[in-house]
């Protein structure tokens, strides 16, 4: 399988490439009021909103650098179109799915952290976009 | 293992200077291992700091107002095309594929090698380069009347044919929208589909096929 890789602070991540519609680059965008500290906001792709999340926000707690490599990733989560921000996009990576084991760790918080497999000198691990957003939240955005 | 001997500004340009792209003695000793920069560590990791490095200014206007026009102006966009004869048929090649339009000039075959698709070598700028045949390669019949112009064609900088061509009749732009699936025939397999062009369809030559097919028929 193909993995988009990604960086949260040190660490490497991948994301399945299946859902992911485009690789963008970042664009401003209007803040959301009342919504958790990791939605950076609605932006304008083509003339329909798109809510951004920021994946460094979410996992780390301060927001994603301003690099060219801080790149939003058009993301379709079932009937959903979703833009996540993240650092160091890239690379993608082939990688055997059998060699991934679980992580060892079931945090609800952080269940969108799927299983790892040793990758260089450290470890990739899976990030599950369907795990990102409450069931809830999905359910909104789909109105 | 000995620690890597790494040129002294290794990753600071060292590629242009002992590296493959540089003449300074003494070479980096690195090369003789990893053949070449690309396979290097430190050049790779030069690369991700390129980028990584900060956004530019009015990068995320620009983008942010390039992305916000609505879809279909977007879209319309299409690729600038070379209209020419082959045989009987206008075809279009994207002009990202082209290099050089040429007068003809003489082709010396290649004894034991020359095919219906390699015709053999031609110097254009006193460069040799391969002459093939693209009605060769599309399956159009053979004819003897020579054509009027070469077109000197291929991705990148190191491949490069020269193909020759009955006529070229113009340069002109397709819009996406405007592409066509081309209905069967003999050519279909080179083809992306079929684009209006002065009020006839012609044949849409998707560059990656003929490439393929060039550069495979040398093997044949």
């Amino acid at each position: 399988m193909l993995l988009l890789t990604f960086r949260l602070g040190a660490e490497r991540y991948g994301l399945d490439v299946a859902p992911v519609v485009r690789v963008l680059p970042q664009v401003e965008t209007r803040p959301v009021p009342g919504a958790p500290p990791w939605v950076r906001g609605l932006a304008n792709l083509e003339g329909a909103s798109l809510p951004v999340l920021d994946l460094c926000m979410l996992a780390l707690g301060r927001p994603a650098r301003d690099a060219m490599s801080t790149r939003l990733i058009q993301l379709r989560i079932g009937e959903v179109m979703v833009g996540l921000l993240a650092e160091s996009v890239n690379e993608v990576v082939r990688v055997d799915p059998s060699a991934f084991g679980s992580s060892g760790l079931d945090l609800p918080q952080t269940r969108y952290l799927g299983p790892v497999m040793a990758w260089e000198d450290g470890f990739l691990q899976k990030v599950e976009p369907a795990e990102l957003l409450p069931p809830e939240v999905l359910e909104l955005l789909k109105t | 293992m000995n620690p890597v001997a790494y040129p002294p500004d290794a990753g600071r340009g060292c590629w242009s200077r002992v590296g493959v792209w540089g003449h300074e003695t003494p070479r980096c000793p690195v090369l003789s291992d990893v053949i070449h920069c690309r396979n290097c560590p430190m050049y790779r990791m030069a690369g991700r700091e390129v980028l990584d490095r900060p956004v530019p200014e009015q990068y995320r206007e620009a983008w942010t107002r390039a992305l916000g026009q609505p879809a279909t102006e977007r879209h319309a966009a299409g690729e600038n095309c070379m209209v020419f004869r082959l045989a009987d048929e206008a075809m279009a090649l994207p002009v990202s594929l082209l290099h050089m339009v040429v007068v003809p000039r003489a082709v010396h075959p290649l004894p034991r090698r020359s095919s219906p698709i390699l015709r053999g070598v031609a110097n254009v700028q006193g460069r040799l380069l391969l002459c093939m045949s693209l009605e060769g390669l599309m399956g159009f019949p053979a004819s003897a009347d020579r054509g009027r112009f070469m077109l000197v064609v291929g991705r990148g900088t190191d491949e490069r044919y020269v193909v020759e061509v009955k006529d070229v009749l113009g340069l002109f732009r397709y819009h996406v929208k405007d592409l066509q699936e081309s209905r069967l025939g003999p050519h279909i397999h080179f083809m992306r589909g079929v684009v209006p062009w002065s009020e006839r369809m012609v044949g849409l030559l998707d560059t990656d096929l003929v490439c393929q097919g060039l550069a495979g028929a040398l093997y044949a």
